[in-house]
């Protein structure tokens, strides 16, 4: 119990600092910002009616909190303690060579997350994308496996990065010149190629591999499923509409 | 208050339409449609009358306003579906469910959950249909009272009742959450004059950002990640023996279910705010009425009954400035408001007198959609908790799917899918170092209108804060939120002497 | 099993290509129009309007979506101009996205756009039923006795409505104290709460309050006066003010557009079908029971309209400095 206080104190002195900081940031953000006086917006400002008075308001307060949870946490550990815990952190940091398991697990799924999002939401077409990104989040978590878990998230980190430099290069809009949806092509090879990586990964064991089979089902099944809910029954359009999509519609269209 | 007549009527409406097969199943279908929009995050009840405006678009204003409320009452309902199944809200509205009803799911009880949930949204649709059609000239009234230092005080309570959903850790994190979602709600620009706050010149950043994508980001992704992560349980789906919830259970709380209604009439009255508000409020009050407040958080029925009654009466109390003084008391209202504007009804104060029977056709029918949705509720309770038992590792990144395609659908905007992961990141650092998340969403939701109404109010007195005390909804508010703050200092003395009984304990 | 899979993908393509090869030149399949505004406003309500007129007559169907954000509807704007300029997206806009590049929120000026516009509602000011004033001069000698005092409500700054109430208080020398509400409905509900005393809305928004005599109408903010069924005819306010038609009437211009560069047989598509929907009865019953007034302008009428807007509220908003972008630096002439 105690010591479960201790390590919770330990956090608040953490998010006590970044919290001080956040608000005074508020709040030199705004006074430096907004007009506190002057008319704007056909409104005549005075103090009470300027936009700053709120974030000015929360950002005081949260400076305030912030200090009152520091003051909190330095009174139940102690001044030295903590000296200390800064010191055996930063020789742990420095010695640890391999991502504990539970902070890979953070990383992995918020790393696929955000490529998913950032990268791939605006260039590569919506089913291409999501299959993809089921592909590798069922394969990475659902055969549930430390070693694998690593080997297959390196993997895909390391095609992620290729793609990265593939786009950031502009490659993409050259090549598109010449031939029609090269990044939807490319993420169709990816997508192969890690589900084959998985399998091969997995291969003499039977629970696995079924398990592997159901991933690229669900992966395969799911996109298709929301995808065409949304595109033809709820009319909205998707993030990105490329190679899938245009074949879609072209069905579609021709046969209603 | 109601002439004999007028209920002759009523009952001949309900009777004709509950006879007249193809209007039932419009009723059911429509219904249904509403219990999926809400329980896919991402997709709400706003978005599913925005849809069936325009399938409705031929047919006469009569079936047209059976699809529009079946699917309103369906989805205020649905949002609790995966509020309880996996803790993410499908709806605003539903956030404050999750509170409970993911504990209970948790607990193996998602069945009985829902169960209660689909009973007490009926009988808050109920009693909200009660009180339009008894009471809507006194509730309009009443929705006239409130100017802007009225909604000042009463977002100022939303944030306030925060506090009481604060964490099992330090009570100041509660606050701090809170006061978080306030700064999230600044983003954008103010309401009053457009300056732009917190841009950084970003066009996507100048509306400010989305609520789902808040939403979503705050509970949905945290959740993500500890499930995949594997800290975290995921709901279970135990054999069910009964979804129908006891009677004794219901009686139980027959208090509640009418403190929760009210609270929701009330609050779906005032225009401009809605369900998700209602909802947490109720939460709030049933807490502090309880005689267990700290087994909440914990899964209670007490919880989960409180918030699905008052935000599916709301319905009834969103609707009744809407007929009567064409105002929409809340987002899905307000699109309700367009499609009967396309049907050629004009909601407002000549709607009685154009259209007499007006107002006991939308009775009628939204007493017929609370049936409706009971039935289908009850049946489906069995069904959808069986989605449980999919292997959370193949679930979860479904689920993500529907979350990404659902808040980009919303705006079509991608930004809120960058948005989303950010606020889900800090959320989940939040959730990890026991700062509770609600108080962020409430903040977010209720920040603007306390922000611009304050503002507005101080406008319009030349700076004076003596109108606060000399009007009597305000006097009432003041003195609720008085209260509410007293019972916390109580509160707090009692957390410290606890927790001084403690340490005294283990040292 | 992957060369099946292929080979049906193949097959897939080649139908959709063929089918598509046989059908007419346009629209050969549905089109979206995007609705920069909220859903359930009156540019949402009357652009799903004219769109399920106009879908029959195209032949295919009009998908209405809503994409509403950033400033005066920029993001919406946004979309719909970064669709390819084939036709299939159309842009609900109304009067007030002219706004849009002076208050940064894009690059563009609105002759990027070609406008269908189907119409708009007038506005009125209006009084609170408790209030002394009679009529307009009433309200502007008791402004002109204390200057500022007066609440007078209009829907955000640099809203229509706002522009109609600075317009009237240039051209009558009446000086308001304009308290901003986030829309027409919070402000007319603020009226009835008798938080402010003066309304500026349209007759539609007003027109069921105004039967009900929870407000007063005054003065019709544009040249001719409006007969409101079950009321009585609202003058106008240019007979005590002639004044005012130095700065008035600014009319709301509701409708939808394409992009400018839109090949011109596919706009012609388009117009013929939107001129045929603007005689349909539906419409024409949907704007008298909604107190529009129809206008049906295209091509070079509706591009000079939304010229004229387009300066007057750029200009309008840079004196009120609410707009950060110089409409000088994007070539907007001055009223």
């Amino acid at each position: 119990m105690t010591i479960d206080r201790d390590n919770m104190r330990r956090k608040d002195l953490v998010s006590g600092i970044v919290l001080m900081l956040f608000g005074a940031w508020v709040v030199y953000e705004t006074c430096a910002k907004v007009p506190m006086k002057g008319s704007w917006g056909g409104v005549m400002n005075v103090w009470y009616v300027s936009p700053g008075l709120f974030p000015i308001f929360i950002g005081s307060i949260l400076f305030f909190f912030g200090a009152a949870l520091i003051a909190v946490a330095v009174r139940h550990l102690g001044f030295h303690a903590i000296r200390d815990e800064v010191r055996s952190r930063a020789r742990a940091v420095a010695g640890s060579r391999e991502i504990p398991e539970p902070v890979f697990r953070f990383l992995a799924v918020v790393v696929i997350l955000a490529f998913y999002i950032y990268m791939n939401m605006p260039r590569v077409d919506f089913y291409l994308n999501s299959i993809l990104f089921l592909v590798v989040i069922i394969h990475v978590f659902y055969l549930d496996e430390l070693q694998v878990m690593r080997k297959l998230f390196r993997f895909y980190l390391a095609g992620s990065i290729l793609f990265l430099v593939y786009f950031a290069s502009g490659l993409d809009e050259r090549i598109g010149g010449s031939i029609p949806y090269p990044a939807d092509l490319l993420a169709i090879l990816f997508t192969a190629v890690f589900a084959a990586y998985a399998w091969n990964l997995v291969r003499p064991r039977r629970d696995q591999v079924s398990k592997c089979r159901q991933a690229v089902l669900v992966a395969l099944a799911t996109p298709l499923l929301i995808g065409g809910l949304f595109k033809y029954f709820l009319l909205v359009p998707l993030p990105k509409e490329g190679l899938v999509v245009a074949l879609m519609d072209a069905v579609y269209f021709g046969l209603f | 208050m109601i002439g004999i007549e007028r209920l002759d009527t009523f009952f001949t409406i309900l009777i004709g339409m509950g006879t007249q097969p193809t209007s039932l199943l419009l009723l059911f279908g429509a219904t249904l449609l509403g219990i999926i929009f809400g329980a896919l995050p991402g997709l709400t009840a706003t978005l599913g009358i925005a849809l069936l405006t325009t399938l409705t678009y031929g047919m006469g204003p009569a079936p047209a306003m059976v699809a529009l409320l079946g699917i309103y009452v369906g989805g205020v309902y649905g949002g609790s579906y995966s509020s309880i199944l996996i803790n993410i809200p499908g709806t605003p509205a539903a956030a404050a469910t999750a509170l409970e009803g993911y504990p209970l799911a948790c607990r193996g009880e998602a069945g009985r959950a829902i169960g209660a949930t689909t009973t007490a949204s009926c009988i808050g649709t109920l009693i909200g249909m009660l009180f339009m059609v008894t009471m809507t000239p006194i509730v309009s009234a009443f929705a006239l009272q409130f100017t802007s230092f009225e909604f000042f005080l009463l977002a100022f309570f939303g944030i306030i009742i925060s506090g009481t959903l604060s964490s099992s850790d330090l009570v100041i994190k509660g606050w701090i959450s809170g006061f978080l979602g306030l700064f999230l709600a600044c983003m954008g620009r103010d309401p009053l004059q457009a300056f732009p706050r917190f841009t950084f010149g970003f066009p996507q950043l100048e509306s400010g950002l989305d609520v789902v994508a808040v939403i979503i980001g705050a509970f949905g992704i945290p959740q993500i990640i500890q499930v995949l992560g594997g800290t975290f349980c995921a709901g279970e789906a135990r054999q069910l023996t009964k979804v129908l919830p006891s009677f004794k259970l219901m009686v139980q709380n027959s208090g509640n279910i009418v403190r929760s209604s009210l609270i929701g009439v009330g609050i779906g009255s005032v225009p401009g705010i809605g369900e998700d508000v209602a909802a947490w409020m109720s939460y709030g009050a049933a807490k502090n009425a309880s005689k267990q407040p700290e087994k909440f958080g914990t899964g209670v029925y007490e919880g989960v009954i409180a918030t699905e009654t008052a935000n599916n009466s709301c319905i009834g109390g969103a609707i009744i400035p809407l007929l009567s003084l064409g105002i929409p008391g809340s987002p899905p209202a307000a699109m309700l408001l367009g499609a009967l504007m396309l049907h050629g009804v004009t909601p407002g104060p000549m709607l009685s007198i154009e259209h007499p029977n007006f107002i006991l056709e939308v009775t009628a029918i939204l007493f017929l959609a609370s049936i409706a949705m009971w039935i289908i509720g009850i049946v489906l309770a069995r069904q959808v908790v069986k989605v449980l038992r999919l292997p959370p590792q193949i679930f979860m990144p479904i689920v993500v799917v529907l979350c990404i395609i659902g808040s980009y659908g919303l705006g079509l905007n991608l930004f809120n899918l960058y948005v989303m992961l950010p606020v889900g990141i800090v959320a989940y650092f939040m959730t990890e170092m026991k700062y509770p998340i609600a108080p962020l969403v409430i903040g977010y939701i209720l920040g603007p209108m306390a922000d611009e109404n304050l503002r507005r109010a101080l406008m319009i007195s030349h700076g004076s804060f003596l109108p606060m005390f000399t009007r009597p909804v305000c006097l009432l508010l003041l003195a609720v939120i008085l209260l509410t703050i007293l019972s916390q200092m109580g509160l707090f003395r009692w957390l410290r002497q606890r927790r001084h009984a403690n340490r005294q304990g283990t040292e | 099993m992957k060369k099946v899979l292929a080979l049906a993908l193949v097959l897939l393509l080649m139908t959709g290509g063929v089918a598509l090869a046989q059908k007419k030149d346009f629209p050969r399949r549905d089109l979206t129009n995007v609705v920069v505004w909220g859903a359930g406003g009156g540019t949402d309500v009357c652009n799903r309007v004219i769109s399920a007129e106009m879908a029959p007559i195209l032949g295919v169907n009009i998908n209405v979506i809503n994409k509403p954000g950033g400033v005066s509807g920029s993001l919406g704007m946004s979309y719909a101009f970064s669709q390819p300029h084939d036709g299939y997206t159309l842009a609900g806009v109304s009067e007030s996205c002219v706004t849009a590049a002076v208050q940064g929120g894009w690059d563009k000026r609105m002759n990027v756009w070609d406008f269908f516009i189907v119409g708009g509602s007038p506005d009125v000011i209006s009084v609170t039923p408790g209030s002394p004033w009679k009529d307009l001069k009433g309200l502007v000698d008791a402004a002109n006795k204390s200057p500022g005092t007066i609440k007078a409500c209009a829907s955000g700054a640099g809203s229509i409505h706002h522009l109609n109430l600075l317009a009237l208080e240039k051209g009558s020398g009446a000086d308001l104290q304009f308290i901003p509400y986030k829309g027409s409905a919070p402000c007319q509900t603020a009226a009835m709460t008798g938080e402010v005393s003066v309304v500026v809305t349209s007759v539609a928004e007003q027109q069921q309050l105004i039967r009900a005599k929870q407000l007063r109408p005054l003065a019709m903010l544009i040249p001719e006066s409006f007969t409101i069924e079950g009321f009585g005819t609202i003058p106008s306010g240019f007979k005590a003010y002639p004044g005012l038609a130095k700065h008035l009437p600014i009319y709301q211009a509701i409708g939808f557009a394409v992009a400018a560069d839109v090949p011109a047989d596919r706009k012609a598509v388009i117009e013929a079908a939107f001129k045929k929907a603007m005689q349909s009865e539906k419409i024409k019953k949907w704007a008298k029971d909604n107190y529009y007034v129809l206008s049906g302008k295209t091509g070079k009428a509706a591009r000079d309209e939304f010229n004229r807007l387009e300066s007057l509220f750029s200009w309008t908003l840079w004196d009120l400095k609410a707009a950060s972008v110089d409409p000088a630096k994007l070539g907007i002439p001055k009223p």
